[in-house]
């Protein structure tokens, strides 16, 4: 069984378990084996949060294996194929899931810990997490999908289904785009905002891996 | 996902949370009556029953005050003969504890079969503590059942109902932050319509517990227990063993069993025989005997504390097996368990190198700490909580009083976080009101205030500040309601007017600190600072037990009720901001760091440091602007519609 392990890194409020929660039933509709958990509960606003994404695909011809299959609901360390991260220090924080080949998407937009907003210490500048980040694994992305969310649509809601899109863009994601758009048009408030939010994202993506890859 | 948990198609496969998934097993079991009080990690299985009702007629639901009135109600349902259900998480169970021992004595109904279903908080991810449950099922004589993922929640809750009437005991479910947290399959069984109507047969010796009649029903009780124990432990499927060849063999539960699996599968390791426990307690000494026959070692995986490696032990001994049993020595009591542990410590034990090495990623993801900044939760934009203490924090500035804050559960918790500091401790429910009474009465010196929620107040609260009244003690309670029990989904409570039902009578918390004979009662809106610092300013110079309820819905719920407004707004053209105008900022930070909103932060303005409201994160609370020290915090609206503007002359 091919195992495909995502991790979704950010801040409460940012919408990561509505993305990870968006990728898990859209698994359902390709009928892949499919896992993972979030953090849930106490008031996570602006708190560390993160969403763990398990697929299991079958390889032609394989039958299901219970000790090969997909156990945890969380990804074991050094094995996520993508990490996509919502905000700059949270990416980092949960640098140890990504595995040496697994690629990192991680999105600009900084938000503060209350010690830097009360001015006790300053936010480190992205060079630094990207260096970090780099010693990982050779495949990091940076974007900006709050800038990129708030121009063409005047405000940050978007952000997390470019995000989305882009990280679809690196081709690790064993999902079509139509499962991933039905599930959108079935879960999400503001369905045709979103999808055109996931396809805008998935073009930039394809721009900024050609680029880059 | 709700429509998935109430459908009707048997063998579909569905994606549902743990809790759901338990939630749907109770529906397969015919479940009548369901009750709890809301903790994180389990109220999403109140939550769902309670959603769902309305497509099962015979089926109540209810949110109740606390764990022991939802346990009282839950187990007359069962006495009606009624199947219940009842959930809390771990620390609810010491306040339904109370009934929880009698009631294993006495048993449950004809056909009432009763599942107990606890959170456990491994990390205390939102808990002030980990206690290990178990440990109840040991000391009250009730089974315990762990499932490992949501199918497993989904089928376990029904066979935990079966076990609640065959051996005349309620049963916990015993779930993890994590198992009720993961997301997974779960293929549907068949829906079984609740029973409308219950009835209650009496029958004293049953239900009366006391003297001889409670020794014999704990006689009663053991002897079942026994039957459970020799008999359907053995057999039950809830308990399966993977066959291998190795000498040295797993017995793990729960959550510990998937990481067992994963770890195995990373190291090869497809040879090890596993004992995997979904009921967890009583132990079959048949069935650990037979898995211990031809081992040198057997190797517990468990989070917390070592209740299965001690009750394998006690087997061992009993039963004069040699094999020698560990755990403990390789998975911590403390904190929750992970595939990482589990790789480490098996690549040790079965002598095989691990083609991954957690511990130098953690480390290299430690050697960057300093990049990483601690970030704990805090309240969010426009939460009235923050409102709340920044006027008391302006009521006592340069007072001079020497203060003890009595902190408690909830989101205000965060009032123990910079920039407000404002909880010396926090214990469990209510307790900021009795702790704050006990030091009222010994320290005479300092000032003394307690800091307790609205569902809090009804959950346990009420006895606690009658209990300072009737004893005088010198304490201001404030009362932070926001009018939800937000901090676990904004479950309604007796404040809101709302039951699980429906519309109901809304208890007012200030008449009610008024009928338990408060004598200082004031209620302030927190978004009126002038009048909130005043009341409060007040209240500090007062003597005796004095309430302040500071009352603003939860800014989560009135955005909620705000987006269709919004979207009207923004149809017409409307737009309403606030703004710091940056060449009046005076960059004094007092709503940067004194008042903390997360939308405002650091800006510049021709070389000089201001502050900057970040637009797509205020929701527009106002406070900011009254607090403003400069008077440089704006508030704007505009028509961008032209033809709107024309009609608003008109
Ligand atoms: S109005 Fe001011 S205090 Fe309220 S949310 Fe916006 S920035 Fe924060
Ligand atoms: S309170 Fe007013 S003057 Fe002071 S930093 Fe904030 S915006 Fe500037």
């Amino acid at each position: 069984m091919k195992k495909v392990n995502i991790v979704i890194a950010g801040v409460g409020g940012q919408g990561v378990t509505t993305i990870g929660m968006l990728l898990k039933y859209a698994a359902v509709k390709a009928g892949i084996m499919v896992s993972g958990s979030e953090t849930r509960g106490a008031s996570q606003r602006e708190g560390s949060v993160n969403s763990h994404v398990r697929f299991g695909v079958l390889e032609p011809g394989e039958e299901y294996d219970e000790r090969r299959g997909i156990h945890s609901s969380l990804v074991p360390s050094g094995t996520a194929d993508l990490l996509i991260g919502f905000e700059p220090m949270e990416t980092l924080r949960n640098a140890r899931y990504v595995s040496s080949n697994g690629i990192v998407i991680m999105n600009t937009y900084e938000i503060w810990p209350i010690p830097v907003r009360v001015g006790e210490v300053s936010y480190p500048p992205i060079e630094k997490f990207v260096e970090a980040l780099k010693a990982f694994t050779p495949h990091v992305y940076t974007v900006n999908a709050n800038k990129m969310a708030d121009e063409r649509y005047g405000g940050y809601t978007m952000a997390g289904t470019i995000l989305l899109g882009i990280a679809y863009a690196t081709g690790r994601i064993p999902l079509k785009t139509h499962h991933i758009e039905e599930t959108i048009r079935e879960r999400l408030d503001n369905p045709e905002e979103n999808i055109d939010a996931f396809r805008f994202g998935y073009e930039e993506g394809k721009k900024l891996f050609n680029v880059k890859v | 996902m709700v429509s998935d948990v109430a459908l009707n198609a048997p063998g579909k496969r569905v994606l549902l949370l743990g809790n759901e998934a338990v939630a749907r097993g109770a529906l397969e079991a015919g479940v009548g009556f369901a009750s709890g009080y809301p903790g994180t990690p389990a109220s999403e299985v109140l939550d769902t029953l309670v959603e769902v009702a309305k497509e099962f007629p015979g089926l109540v639901s209810q949110y109740s005050v606390n764990e022991y009135v939802a346990l009282e109600t839950a187990i007359g349902a069962s006495w009606s003969g009624v199947r219940a259900i009842c959930a809390m998480k771990m620390v609810g169970m010491n306040v339904a504890s109370d009934p929880l021992f009698t009631f294993c004595y006495c048993g449950v109904g004809p056909g009432g079969g009763l599942v107990i279903v606890n959170g456990g908080d491994p990390s205390c991810i939102s808990s002030t503590n980990e206690q290990d449950n178990r440990y109840y099922g040991l000391h009250a004589h009730m089974p315990v059942v762990e499932p490992s993922n949501p199918q497993e929640c989904k089928d376990f809750t029904v066979t935990s109902f079966d076990i609640s009437e065959k051996f005349d005991v309620p049963v916990m479910l015993n779930l993890t932050a994590r198992t009720s947290h993961s997301l997974g399959p779960v293929v549907l069984g068949e829906l079984k319509a609740p029973k409308e109507e219950g009835y209650f047969v009496k029958n004293w010796g049953k239900y009366f517990s006391a003297l001889v009649i409670a020794v014999a029903n704990k006689q009663k009780l053991l002897r079942n227990m026994a039957k459970l124990a020799e008999d359907y432990a053995y057999k039950t499927p809830l308990n399966r063993v993977l066959e291998g060849s190795r000498k040295i063999g797993i017995v793990t539960s729960g959550v510990s069993y998937n990481y067992t699996l994963e770890a195995l599968d990373i190291l090869k390791l497809y040879d090890v025989p596993i004992l995997k426990l979904g009921l967890v307690y009583p132990l079959s000494k048949k069935l650990v005997a037979e898995f211990a026959e031809n081992l040198d070692m057997i190797v517990v995986m468990e989070e917390l504390e070592g209740f299965i490696e001690d009750e394998l032990k006690k087997i061992a001994y009993d039963e004069g097996l040699s094999v020698k049993i560990v755990g403990k020595e390789y998975f911590s009591p403390a904190g929750e368990l992970s595939v990482d542990d589990a790789l480490t410590a098996y690549s040790k034990i079965f002598g095989v190198e691990s083609p991954i090495n957690p511990q130098e990623l953690a480390l290299k993801t430690f050697s960057f700490s300093s990049l990483l900044i601690m970030r704990t939760p805090g309240f969010c934009p426009g939460c009235s909580h923050r409102a709340t203490l920044y006027a008391i924090k302006k009521a006592i500035e340069g007072k001079n009083y020497d203060i003890v804050w009595g902190g408690d559960i909830g989101c205000y918790a965060n009032a123990s976080l910079p920039p407000f500091n404002m909880s010396d401790f926090m214990v469990c429910m209510s307790a900021g009101v009795s702790i704050a009474s006990g030091i009222s009465f010994k320290s005479k010196k300092q000032k003394v205030v307690a800091f307790i929620g609205d569902s809090t107040f009804f959950h346990t609260g009420m006895p606690a500040v009658l209990n300072a009244v009737w004893n005088n003690a010198d304490i201001l309670i404030v009362v932070m309601d926001n009018g939800w029990t937000a901090m676990t989904g904004h479950q309604p409570h007796p404040g809101t007017g709302i039951s699980a039902a429906g519309k109901s009578k809304a208890v007012d918390i200030a008449e009610v600190c008024r009928a338990l004979g408060v004598d200082y009662v004031r209620v302030v809106d927190p978004f009126n600072l002038k009048h909130a610092i005043s009341v409060f300013d007040e209240a500090f110079k007062q003597k005796g037990v004095r309430v302040v309820v500071s009352r603003r819905e939860c800014v989560l719920q009135t955005m909620r009720k705000m987006r269709e407004i919004e979207a009207e707004k923004k149809r017409k053209g409307i737009e309403e901001f606030y703004e710091v105008a940056e060449h009046i900022c005076i960059f004094c930070e007092e709503c940067l760091k004194a008042f903390g909103c997360p939308a405002i932060v650091v800006g510049e303005f021709e070389g000089k440091k201001v502050s900057k409201i970040d637009l797509g994160r205020c929701v527009n609370c106002s406070v900011c602007k009254q607090l403003c020290k400069g008077c440089a915090i704006t508030h704007t609206k505009v028509w961008k519609n032209a033809s709107i503007v024309e009609e608003a002359k008109a």
